[in-house]
Parts: structure tokens; C-alpha cells; sequence
């Protein structure tokens, strides 16, 4: 697979930059994280084959740095392998071929209680299906994460309350899944991701299904915790999206 | 590039405590209540079968034990047969029915011997013979027998006296010369009543009879005798002549089951000085045959346990499987939030043992209402063992445990990246 990473938006105007080239490398260091060591480290990887590619092992050619506080964005076309890079920064799958260094931490050999702390303290992810829990109300689908990462009892609640309150649904915390808009599971889907309190925020096609306002406040939702100071990757299409990002990133 | 790790250093691991186990077991019960049922309808089934099935068999046990109960030997049978010893004529000590009646399981015992004179019968009859004593007795083996009975006897036969009354101990004390007829000599006889004090003659020598047997299921030959008590046999004929034929013999009245033991232990009671001396018998009764059907009951019990067992255990795991390939996409949801392949395991165990569980009340309850009402259906005494009982629903939890492995193995191994792209949305 050819991966083509193509800044779109957001280069700083004191960067050299060849806008034409075609390079795995991007401006090192980014403006924003001056002095701390990068997130995210892809060097020379593939990404895992599906269908019938499966098992097949191949040379990789995509390389990535994200530096902490980043906003970026993972643009292409459908089926380029856009979901299958964020299954991989998530820690949901390996790649094919290549390092993954995650907070500098090789991801390749992580055992499972390791692979699964950095999942549920370190990383939120927002899914493209915005799998939530249908018979539990909006509350319960939030508090899901903190059932594995500690706190208990009303500090949960109130985790939870406050997350739902950052992206704008405190008032629906009772309602059930079912009884949510399009916008407003994404919402939910990104209160979850953000509950636990992680770094890295991780998402694929929060927009997807929304409506042009939905839409314009999910990417408000997730500018908001990208100011916030935390890192953002977003696998999107949306032009609003890449108004606020820092690299974009082209598969 | 910056130096790389092995594993990130700070970050303390995913947890999940019991309590929240237990609690997201119940959530997910309460969520999807259809399989939920369905899982613990099978628990249900074979907890209720196991129960039922059990109580049945103890309560077909106990109806079996009863009835073989009363066809046991009641009645034990004990002789001195002749020893090269001089023995003294009367081979039992005088105390012989306090000792045996001390013994458990025994409800009466007292010795008697037939009364004869040099191997003759004893003339037995209404009015004094003429000709003198000996001249009209009754040949030998044709007459009415007489019978000497110790204390405790007519109890050990279980006499029925049903007119006048049967001698006492006074009449034991004093040899007085009272007498009992049996009612088919007494019907010989033309005695109906006691109500004018009838004589009759033993050998010309008079005796009041004080009353008529009845009933003697222990010694029938009473309702065609008459009966004195012992000392007054031995006053009138002598002590028991053994060369004559007239051996005394105990006669032990025990509780049904009870005469192996107490026939085993009689000897030692009687001489424990020559406790071999004796001669034990008592009918067998049908003791083998009631062990060999309540064997075969038990063994039936036990199939019935394991059939009932295997059919909850496949259900539960056929039910929790499919219940676990229904919800693989929420599995995979929870570790990519963070849950270990353990955690989703004991998500899974923690679900189908309390699924277990309460199918397990559920069908204990069931199983011994059924128990109940069959039991009354057929007038027998409901039996259901509460240390078989209590730990159904127990194991039932266990079962569903052990039938939520291979599901929770399922679970454990759920690619979230697999999952979450291709199934569709919750």
C-alpha cells in the first residue's frame, strides 16, 4: 500500500515545507511540544491486512509523529485504511509490519495487562459505529471505562456527569441510548472516550451520520479538548474538522 | 528518537472488582431478559428435575421401608437345648424378662413350656373324673395342651384376652390355681363367658379359669390351650421335664427391624457365662429383597441426579454460548475501553452463575412443590432431604459456572478491531 501523508492545513508559516512531496517524515518537532517526547512514533509500518490479504506480511512504508497537544487528521478515501490506523494508535490491533512507538513505549511486545492499561487510562476512542450500550441509560454508558480503571461509587457518577457536562448532554444523563439524536450519540460516544480522563483521543468518523449542525458541534466538542492540551486524531472528511487541525494526514 | 520501552512505567492495570462483576451481571440479566430466562429456565429445569427426582425416590424409599418394615420378624424364638452340663430344669434366670425387656428394640419376653405329665398330655377337663387321677387322661397327642407361662409371655405373644382377665403377677407369686383357655377350647369346652367362675380339671386337680384368649398372633397354639402361670405348673406338675419333651422356650416380642440385633445380643443378656448355650431363631422376613429394592432405588436416584445434572449443565452452556455470540460486540466494546481478556471472562462466568443460581431457587422450589403435591396425590409422606435440598441452588451456581467456560473463553478472545468494524451497531 502507497500511504501519502500531505499536510493540508495548519503548517506553520516558519516551517520549510515541500507541500508536493510525498514523505513519511513530517516537521520535527511540532510547535506545540517543544521539549517533550512525541505520543506517537509509526516507523515504517503496514497496516494488518482484511479480507483476503489476511496473514499476509508485507513491507511497510507509513511513518507518523504526533507530538503531544496535536490535533490531526486522517483524510482519504473510503477503504484506504483510515479505521485500520486508528484499531492500530489504539492498541486494538498490530500492525502488519513496522514499530509502533507509543509515550516511547514499543507497542509490539506489550502483553495484554499492559496493551489494555494504556487502552483504558491512557487512550479514548471514538467509534466510527458509535457503539453504546442500548438498554442502559446515557449515565451508565458513560461510567463504562471507569469500571476498569478505578474509581467507584459516587465519584464514578460525578466523573461521568462532568464528562457528559463537557460535551453537552449533563441534561440526558437518565435517558436511553435509544432515545438519542445521531449528533448527540456521537456526543455520548465522545463523553465515554473522555471520562477516563486520557491524553490521546482517538476518532473515526465522529461526524459520520450527523447533521451539518451535529456535525458542527461534535467538531466544537473535540476543538474544545484539543485546547484543552490534549492530543487529537481524527479520521474524517469534515472541512471544519481541518480548520482546527495542526497536520493532516492523507491515506 | 527517543528511548524506547518495554512496557509504559507508571500506569497501573485495568481492574475489575467482584462487586462490579456482580453488578454488571445483573445489569445485563435485567437488559436482556429473554436470554436470560432462557439460561436460567435450564437451571431451573434440571435443579427441579434433581429435587423432584429425589425427593420422589426418597419418598417411594420411605413407602418401600414401611411396608417392608411390617413384614419383618417381630418375634424371636430362644431354646436351651440339651448339654452334656447338668443344667439346672429351668435354663433361663428368674429376672430373664426384665433383663430382655431392658434391651432396645424389645417390647416384651417371657419363657413358657408344655405341660405334660411323663411325656402325656395333661387331662383337661369340666368336671372332677370319678375313676381317679390318671385313669381318665387323654391320650397321648390328642388332647388340649397346657401350657405353663412365665412372666411376660402372654405380653411376648401378644394375648388378646377378650373375656374376664388374664393372670397376674399376684397369680405368678402365689401359684395360684388360675388358669386362661384359649377360645377354641374354651368354645370345646362350652365356656362363653367368664361371668360365673367356670373350673376346669387338670388331671382331676381344679383351676379357676379367669379368662379366654382371643387373639395370639405370637403363639397361636394359646387359642387351643390352657395356659397357667408358671408357678403354678410347677406346683402342680414339676418343673419342666426336657427327656419328656417339655423344653422351656423364650418368646421375645421386638419392634419391626430390630430382632437381628436383638437376637445377636439376647444370648449375652440370658448367660453371659455360656452365652453359646442358646438357640436363637426368628424368621428372616423379606429384609434382603426390601435392601435390594431400595438399592435399586438409589441407583435409580443417582441416574436420575446425573441425567438431570448433564441436561441443566448442556443446556446453561448451549444457552450462555449463545447468549455470548449475541453480545460480542458489546465484549469487544469493553476491551477496547480497557477490559482484560480475563475481565471479559469473569464478566461472563459472573452472569451464568448467578443465571445459575437463581434458576437454581427457582427450581428447588419447584421441585418440591412437586414432590409435595405427588406425594399427596397417593396419600404417602412427602421426604425431602435438607442437606440435598440447600445446596442445589449452589450447585447450580457451580454449573453454570462450568458452563459458562467455553463462553467466556469466546469472550476472552473477541478481536475488538474485527468486531467493531464489521458488526452492526448495538
Amino acid at each position: 500500500m502507497t500511504v501519502r501523508l500531505l499536510p493540508e492545513s495548519g503548517w506553520p508559516e516558519d516551517q520549510d515545507h515541500d507541500s508536493s512531496a510525498s514523505t513519511a517524515q513530517l516537521p520535527d518537532p511540532w510547535p506545540v511540544a517543544h521539549g517533550q517526547p512525541p505520543v506517537i512514533e509509526l516507523q515504517a509500518i503496514a497496516l494488518p491486512s482484511v479480507g483476503r490479504h489476511r496473514g499476509q506480511r508485507r513491507e511497510g512504508d507509513l511513518n507518523l509523529t504526533v507530538w503531544p497537544g496535536e490535533l490531526v487528521m486522517l483524510t482519504g478515501r473510503p477503504r484506504s485504511g483510515r479505521s485500520a490506523l486508528l484499531n492500530v494508535l489504539g492498541l486494538l490491533d498490530r500492525p502488519a509490519a513496522g514499530r509502533y512507538l507509543l509515550n516511547g513505549v514499543e507497542t509490539a511486545k506489550l502483553r495484554d495487562k499492559d496493551a489494555s492499561a494504556l487502552r483504558g487510562r491512557l487512550i479514548g476512542f471514538v467509534f466510527q459505529r458509535k457503539i453504546l450500550l442500548p438498554s442502559r441509560p446515557v449515565l451508565d454508558n458513560v461510567m463504562l471505562p471507569l469500571l476498569y480503571t478505578g474509581p467507584r461509587g459516587r465519584s464514578r457518577v460525578d466523573a461521568a456527569l462532568d464528562s457528559l457536562d463537557r460535551v453537552g448532554l449533563a441534561g440526558r444523563a437518565q435517558l436511553m441510548t435509544r432515545e438519542l439524536s445521531a449528533g448527540e450519540l456521537a456526543r455520548c460516544a465522545i463523553a465515554r472516550a473522555l471520562v477516563t480522563g486520557p491524553s490521546l483521543l482517538l476518532c473515526d468518523e465522529p461526524t459520520a451520520g450527523a447533521g451539518p449542525e451535529a456535525a458542527a458541534e461534535i467538531i466544537g466538542v473535540l476543538a474544545a479538548v484539543h485546547r484543552e492540551g490534549k492530543t487529537v486524531i481524527i479520521a474524517t472528511d469534515d472541512q471544519l474538522a481541518a480548520a482546527y487541525s495542526s497536520q493532516s494526514v492523507r491515506l | 528518537m527517543t528511548g524506547v520501552m518495554a512496557r509504559p512505567p507508571t500506569l497501573k492495570p485495568t481492574v475489575l472488582k467482584p462487586s462490579d462483576a456482580l453488578g454488571e451481571a445483573g445489569k445485563a440479566i435485567s437488559a436482556r431478559p429473554l436470554p436470560a430466562i432462557a439460561i436460567s429456565f435450564s437451571a431451573l429445569l434440571a435443579v427441579a428435575w434433581f429435587v423432584a427426582a429425589l425427593g420422589l425416590v426418597s419418598t417411594a424409599s420411605g413407602q418401600v421401608t414401611s411396608a417392608f418394615a411390617a413384614r419383618l420378624a417381630t418375634t424371636i424364638r430362644i431354646i436351651a437345648p440339651a448339654s452334656r452340663l447338668p443344667d439346672p430344669p429351668f435354663p433361663y434366670p428368674s429376672d430373664v424378662s426384665g433383663r430382655l425387656d431392658a434391651l432396645p428394640g424389645v417390647r416384651a419376653a417371657g419363657a413358657w413350656w408344655p405341660v405334660s405329665i411323663d411325656g402325656h398330655p395333661v387331662a383337661v377337663t369340666t368336671g372332677p373324673v370319678t375313676t381317679g387321677p390318671g385313669t381318665g387322661r387323654t391320650p397321648a397327642g390328642t388332647g388340649p395342651a397346657v401350657i405353663a407361662a412365665a412372666p411376660g409371655f402372654l405380653a411376648a405373644a401378644g394375648v388378646r384376652v377378650t373375656e374376664g382377665r388374664a393372670f397376674g403377677a399376684w397369680d405368678q407369686a402365689h401359684a395360684a390355681g388360675s388358669c386362661l383357655l384359649g377360645s377354641e377350647l374354651a368354645r370345646a369346652l362350652g365356656i362363653a363367658s367368664t361371668s360365673r367362675q367356670h373350673l376346669i380339671y387338670l388331671d382331676n386337680m381344679a383351676c379357676t379359669v379367669t379368662g379366654i384368649a382371643g387373639s395370639a398372633p405370637g403363639q397361636p397354639e394359646v387359642l387351643r390351650s390352657v395356659v397357667l402361670p408358671a408357678s403354678t405348673a410347677v406346683a402342680l406338675f414339676g418343673p419342666p421335664d426336657e427327656l419328656a419333651g417339655a423344653v422351656p422356650e423364650l418368646l421375645i416380642l421386638v419392634r419391626p427391624g430390630a430382632a437381628a440385633v436383638v437376637a445377636r445380643l439376647a444370648p449375652y443378656v440370658i448367660s453371659q457365662a455360656r452365652p453359646r448355650r442358646f438357640s436363637v431363631s426368628f424368621a428372616a422376613g423379606p429384609v434382603r429383597l426390601g435392601r435390594q429394592v431400595t438399592g435399586t432405588l438409589s441407583d435409580l436416584l443417582v441416574l436420575a441426579c446425573w441425567a438431570g445434572a448433564a441436561m441443566g449443565l448442556i443446556g446453561l452452556s448451549g444457552f450462555s454460548f449463545f447468549s455470548v455470540t449475541q453480545r460480542i460486540p458489546e465484549l469487544a466494546l469493553r476491551r477496547a475501553l480497557g477490559a482484560r481478556r480475563r475481565h471479559l471472562a469473569v464478566h461472563v462466568l459472573a452472569e451464568s452463575a448467578l443465571l445459575g443460581l437463581l434458576g437454581g431457587l427457582a427450581g428447588a422450589s419447584l421441585g418440591v412443590a412437586v414432590v409435595v403435591l405427588a406425594a399427596r396425590q397417593v396419600n404417602w409422606t412427602p421426604v425431602i432431604v435438607p442437606a440435598m435440598l440447600w445446596p442445589a441452588p449452589l450447585a447450580a451456581a457451580i454449573a453454570g459456572i462450568v458452563a459458562g467456560i467455553i463462553p467466556a473463553l469466546r469472550a476472552a478472545w473477541v478481536r475488538p478491531s474485527r468486531v467493531l468494524s464489521e458488526f452492526a451497531p448495538l
